[in-house]
């Protein structure tokens, strides 16, 4: 970091400011990118990509939960629960991406993306159900990460279609 | 399957971002290593009449950085011989400066890759693979209400693979149901707006003929959809105590491989069975209906030839 702000006067950068400032200017950049935008999301093609990409690698965690969790019984359970909002999380992140034509384009199939999310939530209750009804524990939670992690790749590859029926990140 | 594509899919996402990220901070680096270096004051203005002078070996005043590797007892000479080289094969150039910029940005910028699903969805195909989502759902629903047959076979003692096959069944019917139990949620969140959306798109076809039959036979297209939302309602308030009845029964064998000769367990089966084919009997009017709308939108030989 010392480059960035050494400011000796006997010290003469030949480009130094103008490209102390460009890749300044692209890292943190970058990071907003990344990072959640507190002023409304935009609704560039980057942004669009940047925010499905955090939708897939959500799901790709969520994946990995369900199948570590079944070794850490019910803290494992906890664990997919909080994967699984965390897609949520992305996913309703990346329908804020999205221009008002690509939302009205797309209404049907959004919805039922929405609904899709809402059914497969429903494994977490009747995890809970089985339990009280005398299923084991480890059984219980084994059968719901299987259920989760197909209709989670169900959803994806629902998500992928609509996404590409409504040329989200295309620009 | 449909993982393997997913994980392709996110594959070639990952190595795309590492590719750009290998990009974006190489040249980063590098532009620094060769841009960002102090240089006398006397020589300041070198860059602008292309002259490139060797300093005399011994000065290391000002030429010393120690923040990019430059070892702290390299002489002035040899970095100047250095930059000296690096100017001489255009690195310091207008060129050079323009070349890296746009390695920057294709970095910043990311890709502008595709899925390679984009052309497979036409305007119109809707019809086709509800048709396909309800025919999938369709043999779910079979598959288990077989495995329940089998279960009332073996009342007194049901075996292990039985009981198995059960809560296999009552999974994958989880699974294999949620494309048409989304899609039956949506039409009822959404009601006459998921038609008049869904017209839309056939007035995106590119045949003349199909857009000609769906404007001819648009009020029954709509009565045809107001039967399936119909549909879609009953199927979906039979498949919930359908579900429940199945995973209920998979739990209670679990306890006791007999307990489905018990009259409660015996009227679980029977409910069970009862819930299965009032579902499978509305997937079936939502088929009728489908096929019904794909005959409105056939389009006719005169309209063809139009």
């Amino acid at each position: 970091m010392r480059f960035l702000f050494n400011t000796s006067a006997k010290r003469i950068y030949r480009f130094g400011n103008p490209w102390c400032a460009l890749i300044t200017f692209l890292t943190l950049g970058r990071l907003v990118a990344l990072a959640q935008w507190p002023y409304g999301s935009p609704t560039t093609p980057a942004a669009q990509r940047n925010a499905l990409s955090v939708v897939r690698s959500q799901a790709g965690w969520l994946d990995n939960a369900t199948r570590t969790a079944p070794n850490y019984g019910a803290q494992g359970a906890d664990n997919v629960w909080q994967q699984f909002q965390a897609l949520r999380g992305t996913y309703a992140a990346l329908k804020q991406t999205l221009t008002p034509q690509q939302a009205a384009q797309g209404a049907n199939s959004l919805a039922e993306l929405d609904a899709g999310l809402d059914i497969i939530q429903e494994v977490f209750p009747n995890y809970q159900d089985a339990v009280a009804s005398g299923q084991p524990v480890n059984s219980a939670l084994r059968e719901m990460c299987q259920v989760l992690r197909q209709t989670c790749a169900v959803w994806l590859q629902e998500l992928n279609k609509c996404c590409s029926r409504l040329r989200v990140g295309w620009g | 399957m449909r993982s393997e594509l997913w994980h392709d899919s996110r594959i070639s996402i990952e190595a795309c971002s590492l590719v750009r990220y290998g990009i974006f901070w190489s040249t980063s680096v590098l532009t620094a290593k060769v841009f960002l270096r102090p240089i006398p004051q006397e020589h300041q203005m070198d860059w602008v009449y292309g002259i490139t002078q060797t300093p005399v070996k011994g000065d290391n005043r000002l030429f010393l950085s120690g923040s990019w590797g430059t070892a702290a007892s390299s002489t002035a000479c040899e970095v100047a011989k250095t930059r000296a080289a690096l100017s001489k094969k255009g690195f310091s150039s207008p060129i050079f400066v323009v070349f890296s910029v746009t390695l920057l940005m294709t970095g910043f910028f990311g890709c502008a890759t595709h899925d390679s699903t984009s052309a497979a969805h036409r305007p119109g195909s809707g019809v086709a693979e509800y048709q396909q989502i309800t025919s999938q759902a369709q043999k779910a629903v079979i598959s288990a209400l077989n495995s329940l047959e089998k279960v009332s076979a073996h009342t007194n003692n049901c075996p292990p693979n039985v009981r198995a096959s059960l809560a296999n069944e009552a999974q994958r019917l989880q699974v294999d149901s949620l494309q048409i139990r989304a899609r039956a949620q949506a039409i009822q969140a959404r009601g006459d707006a998921y038609f008049a959306d869904w017209s839309e798109t056939l007035k995106q076809i590119d045949n003349p003929g199909v857009r000609e039959a769906a404007e001819r036979n648009h009020s029954q297209l709509e009565q045809s959809f107001s039967q399936i939302k119909l549909a879609s309602q009953q199927a979906g308030a039979a498949f919930k105590p359908f579900l429940s009845g199945l995973r209920q029964l998979h739990i209670n064998l679990d306890k006791d491989a007999s307990a489905a000769g018990s009259s409660s367990g015996s009227d679980l089966l029977k409910a069970t069975r009862d819930h299965g084919q009032e579902v499978l009997k509305q997937l079936g009017v939502i088929t009728n209906e489908l096929h019904g709308i794909t005959r409105m939108l056939t389009p006719t030989k005169s309209s063809s030839k139009n």
